[in-house]
């Protein structure tokens, strides 16, 4: 065999390698449905944050802790524990994607991405526009 | 119709432009390609002149968009969006690149740039590196076109006018002839996001962008040697500009890394992000390509690896594009994308470089027509069937078919292999190392991609999943698949290993001679770098701790180190301070060093912000860390790390809150017989003189509990603790930038040692001061039956009881006498145990409820009413607010100690010192060819 042929078998079984690794190590995106039927795996779920219930963010006791009420897309509302402080501007937030794990009734995420809108002043200037032409 | 105030001539002349830039590329290259072919000279002059039309349109392009900005046209969308009246006049050049638009005008303004030097200086490659050049401008000025054509928008302008846009046509306003001035909105823009208000932006984006912009040099030499059938003689004139790129998109990178560190609260120089990987994986294949051009040169190796890694390298830099600018990564990044509804183009611009690579790569013509007529094929069934996905990935997987056929069949290859210890061969192994580790970043990276060309084979991946069990196929099949959870972990697990090959291939690799090299010599050579290196990461590994599952990272250290050692043996005993030759050298040290410095720094880095409250978050779920913030309340002096932190004040300067915090030594302490401490949530007494020892539960027999701790002034008495504030070492002050259009944005402060660096960002802090005119809080209800109790900050509230006011108390009450009145009994008592009550009244006033004015409770700074008498649940409601200056001010900090992290920085110094330093020794060896 020639050494051309050694070094492309590895080639291929490093490249098969970070195949297998990588689909055995990802993460799910997943509804709370499928979350809570499967407690204790870790998911992605995407939603928003529900604006009814309260933010319970009380650094006095713990400044490392937020609840609050996510809805996921199918419009299941859930508690959800964040260990995290309470992100700057979360009330405006228009989309929320929690990393973490269900157990029992509740949601504990260990990390959260946030999406604001960036363009919520151009919503502004149509209402404005609206008004005026009138 | 007129329309009073706007500025339609400047936008009308950026378009014409931007239009004439694109018609003058697209016949540049036409006019380059017949030159080329006909051998006339007189085309050639008419190409170039075309080239220089298209330069000075597209220059102008960006100076009509500058002043637009500098001038503050706000009836255009670009300069609303990025600027406004407030912003200082230095961030004019961060407006310009903000956008997608402005960012393609600077990219294709380098590429112009590069394509006029070229002129000057490729001399018969001129006609050969410039159709390339040419087409690419055509190419990214599609982008900026803004034109419809047949329902299709091809490009987005950043000269249009707000009421020009798509969504605005039609709309009542823009029928108004006086619309500036009667809509407040276009009086000012939207300016730009705060977080880009930093000098970085000034720098980062043209320095990248010129990175980016460099490998379209190399991939022209590429392709039009290809075309030329010139497949070796392309690589001398292309070394320099590979070098180049390998510099600036280096600097660039790092440029980025920087920026996070110092102006971007996300706790690191490196998160692996999809934008900063996207930029990440060019720059190693570019690597990879540089040396193996080199080799080639020396002795006629791997120019398959060669060819392949620059058309690698230039389609990287079109994915980093696609990946950033079509809004595919959507939820995956930190970054945010703006979806410019170009996912099309985008995604149309990525498939024509992929598809006129291959094609030149192909080398034979047979192979080239069944390539474009399987394209062509694939292109209409894609459109027919709808089914585009599975036309792209059969596409995908054709090219790739093919290209292994082509190294196969038709590439030239050299009869005998290179020998096993020679420089070319361990160079090409490194290029070979270089190209799995992009692989695998652009692999990860690209997993929202993975969902979408998995979605029409959801029914194998199903029954595969059946099979194997394995979660992520059934992920996938279901569009699904998600990025790891601890993702910088995941990277890290494979990029250590390659980062280890890399380093240890750099430091043996120098010492070889091309061609065959004796074994023995070269391992006696090598040896005083090896053990050196070896000894100091034994003793160095040892002290950081480096051990069991660890020990990968001492393995990365001792390459690291035998890297550095290598070279710099390298340099004074081989080079003997040539310093002409010791590009490479330098810039191999200095890759070594930002390893190095990266290793250690982020392996080491530490968390000394700690939650110190009585509520442990770690037994809430077992994911879950104390270790994140602290809490600090004014003027407190907290424990923290090796330090004792002290928030003293916050002050704002413009939109800057600063947030004052001290940092004193730590000092270990004794204490005296009857000095108090509290402990354990309750006060103690000193029963002799002792140093204390590291728990207070060993320390136990030496206190006695304080039974009645009324008599004690308590702020007077501080927690138990070890040790004790020594002098102030130094001052931080991260600051909050207040921002009501995007947000608020935290920025860290860092406090710099020669051998670590304190690294802070505040994470909470109560902006907006919550009181009313009288100085008091939200009030809060509270539903209290007889008997209970609540806490309201930290003041206990009991309802003590209940009882009508009799008719001779109406007087001492106020109260009328057709008044029905209430008085509820509440005790309330403070944090020092002091009791006081209060008498809220709840009148019904002709059966109608009348509320009294508010009790105030002076000594615990309470407002109480009685609102609701509810007999069925025998539950009342009180409003309860407590006065601000009760609460003490706090702020949420996060701190971090990152060691070493200057080697990191001394070594990006010197790589950019080192690649420099090639890219002149290498453009002086191609001027001494051309001269002999």
């Amino acid at each position: 065999m020639r050494r051309s042929h050694i070094i492309a078998l590895l080639v291929i079984a490093i490249v098969a390698a970070f195949m297998v690794a990588s689909f055995s190590d990802s993460s799910s995106y997943a509804d709370f449905a499928e979350a809570f039927a499967n407690p204790d795996r870790e998911y992605h779920v995407v939603g928003t944050l529900d604006r009814s219930e309260d933010i319970i963010y009380d650094p006095e006791v713990n400044a490392n802790l937020t609840r609050f009420t996510m809805i996921d897309n199918n419009g299941e509302r859930r508690e959800v524990f964040l260990n995290k402080s309470k992100p700057q501007d979360f009330e405006r937030s228009e989309s929320l994607v929690l990393i973490g794990k269900a157990r029992e009734e509740s949601f504990y995420a260990t990390d959260m991405l946030m999406k604001c809108p960036s363009k919520y002043k151009e919503e502004q200037r149509f209402e404005y526009i609206e008004t005026s032409s009138r | 119709m007129e329309y009073v105030g706007e500025h339609v001539l400047a936008g009308r002349l950026g378009n014409l432009l931007i239009i004439t830039s694109f018609v003058a590329a697209l016949l540049s290259a036409v006019a380059y390609v017949v030159a080329h072919k006909r051998g006339d000279d007189l085309i050639q002059r008419t190409a170039r002149w075309l080239f220089r039309l298209h330069s000075a349109a597209l220059a102008g392009a960006v100076l009509t968009l500058f002043l637009m900005l500098f001038n503050q046209y706000f009836e255009y969308d670009y300069v609303w969006k990025h600027a406004n009246k407030e912003m200082p006049l230095r961030y004019i050049f961060s407006c310009f690149w903000e956008g997608q638009e402005g960012s393609f005008l600077l990219w294709s303004f380098w590429h112009m740039v590069l394509g006029n030097i070229l002129i000057h200086t490729a001399g018969r490659w001129e006609s050969l590196t410039l159709p390339v050049v040419a087409s690419m401008q055509a190419l990214l000025g599609s982008m900026l076109l803004g034109v419809y054509v047949m329902d299709f928008l091809i490009g987005n302008s950043p000269f249009m006018l707000i009421r020009e846009l798509p969504e605005n046509i039609g709309a009542p306003w823009t029928m108004m002839p006086n619309y500036l001035e009667r809509i407040p909105s276009f009086a000012d823009g939207r300016g730009l996001n705060p977080l880009l208000q930093n000098y970085w932006m000034t720098i980062h984006p043209p320095t990248l962008f010129l990175g980016y912009a460099s490998v379209v040099v190399p991939f022209a030499f590429a392709i039009g040697g290809i075309a030329s059938g010139q497949l070796r003689e392309w690589i001398r004139p292309a070394i320099p500009w590979a070098f180049f790129s390998v510099s600036v998109l280096g600097v660039g990178i790092l440029m980025g890394g920087a920026w996070a560190y110092e102006a971007l609260s996300f706790g690191g120089f490196w998160a692996w992000d999809p934008v900063e990987n996207a930029s990440l994986v060019p720059w190693i294949t570019i690597v990879g390509a540089a040396h193996v051009m080199v080799v080639n040169q020396r002795k006629n190796r791997s120019l398959f690896m060669a060819i392949f890694l620059v058309l690698t390298s230039f389609i990287m830099v079109m994915y980093a594009s696609f990946l950033v600018h079509s809004g595919v990564l959507g939820d995956s990044s930190v970054h945010s994308f703006t979806d410019s509804g170009l996912m099309r183009q985008h995604l149309s611009l990525l498939l024509i470089i992929i598809f006129s690579s291959t094609i030149f790569l192909l080398l034979h013509k047979r192979l080239r027509l069944i390539f474009a007529a399987a394209t062509a094929v694939l292109i209409l069934a894609g459109a027919l069937s709808k089914q585009p996905v599975a036309a792209i990935v059969a596409f995908l997987f054709m090219a790739l078919v093919l290209l292994i056929l082509s190294y196969r069949k038709v590439f030239p290859k050299p009869e005998k292999e290179e020998p096993l210890w020679s420089r070319e061969f361990w160079i090409f192994i490194g290029s070979l190392v270089l190209l799995l580790s992009a692989a695998q970043v652009m692999l990860e990276t690209s997993k929202p991609i993975w969902n979408i060309l998995a979605e029409p084979f959801a029914g194998p991946l199903m029954d595969l999943y059946s099979l194997t069990g394995v979660d992520g196929l059934k992920s996938l099949a279901e569009g699904k698949l998600a990025p790891q959870s601890d993702v910088i972990a995941h990277y890290n697990k494979w990029q250590v290993p390659f980062a280890f090959l890399v380093t240890f291939l750099i430091a043996c690799t120098q010492f070889f001679r091309y061609g065959k090299n004796h074994l023995g010599t070269y391992l006696r050579k090598i040896s005083l770098a090896f053990f050196a290196a070896l000894a100091i990461a034994f003793f160095w590994s040892l002290a950081l701790g480096y051990s069991g599952d660890e020990f990968p990272l001492a393995i990365l250290l001792f390459t690291c180190l035998f890297a550095v050692f290598a070279n710099l043996d390298y340099l004074i005993r081989v080079l003997k301070g040539k310093w002409d030759f010791a590009g490479a050298s330098v810039a191999h040290i200095g890759f070594a060093l930002v390893l190095l410095g990266a290793l250690i720094s982020t392996s080491r880095s530490i968390k000394i912000s700690e939650n110190t409250s009585r509520f442990d978050i770690e037994r809430l779920n077992e994911d879950f860390s104390n270790n994140e913030d602290v809490l600090l309340f004014k003027d407190d002096t907290v424990q923290m790390g090796p330090y004792f932190v002290t928030y003293e004040s916050k002050w704002k300067e413009g939109v800057n809150l600063y947030y004052t915090v001290h940092y004193f030594d730590k000092k270990p302490r004794s204490y005296r017989q009857g000095e108090l401490a509290i402990a354990r949530g309750a006060i103690f007494a000193a029963r002799e003189d002792h140093k204390p020892s590291a728990d207070f539960i060993a320390d136990q027999k030496k206190w006695e509990l304080v039974e009645d701790p009324r008599q004690l002034d308590l702020d007077a008495i501080g927690r138990w603790s070890q040790f004790k504030p020594g002098e102030q070492l130094f001052t931080l002050e991260p600051r909050i930038q207040l921002n009501p259009e995007f947000g608020n944005v935290a920025e860290p402060a860092t406090k710099r040692y020669l051998n670590r660096d304190i690294y802070t960002h505040v994470r909470w802090a109560e902006l907006e001061a919550d009181s009313n005119e009288a100085g008091f809080r939200t009030a809060d209800t509270l539903k209290l039956a007889v008997g209970d109790t609540a806490f309201v900050g930290s003041t206990l509230v009991r309802l003590n009881g209940l009882s009508v006011i009799k008719p001779d108390e109406r007087e001492r009450y106020m109260v009328g006498a057709n008044d029905l009145a209430v008085r509820a009994i509440i005790g309330v008592k403070d944090d020092r145990g002091e009791v006081f009550e209060i008498e809220p009244l709840y009148i019904l006033r002709d059966s109608v409820l009348h509320i009294p004015d508010p009790v105030i409770q002076d000594e615990t700074g309470l407002q109480i009413s009685f609102i609701k008498i509810d007999p069925i649940s025998g539950k009342h409601s009180f409003s309860i607010a407590e006065h601000y200056s009760r609460r003490k001010e706090f702020i949420v900090m996060q701190a971090i100690q990152f060691p070493w992290i200057n080697i990191l920085w001394i070594g990006c110094v010197l790589m950019f010192i080192g690649t420099i330093m090639a890219v002149r020794h290498r453009i002086r060896q191609s001027r001494k060819l051309k001269l002999s």
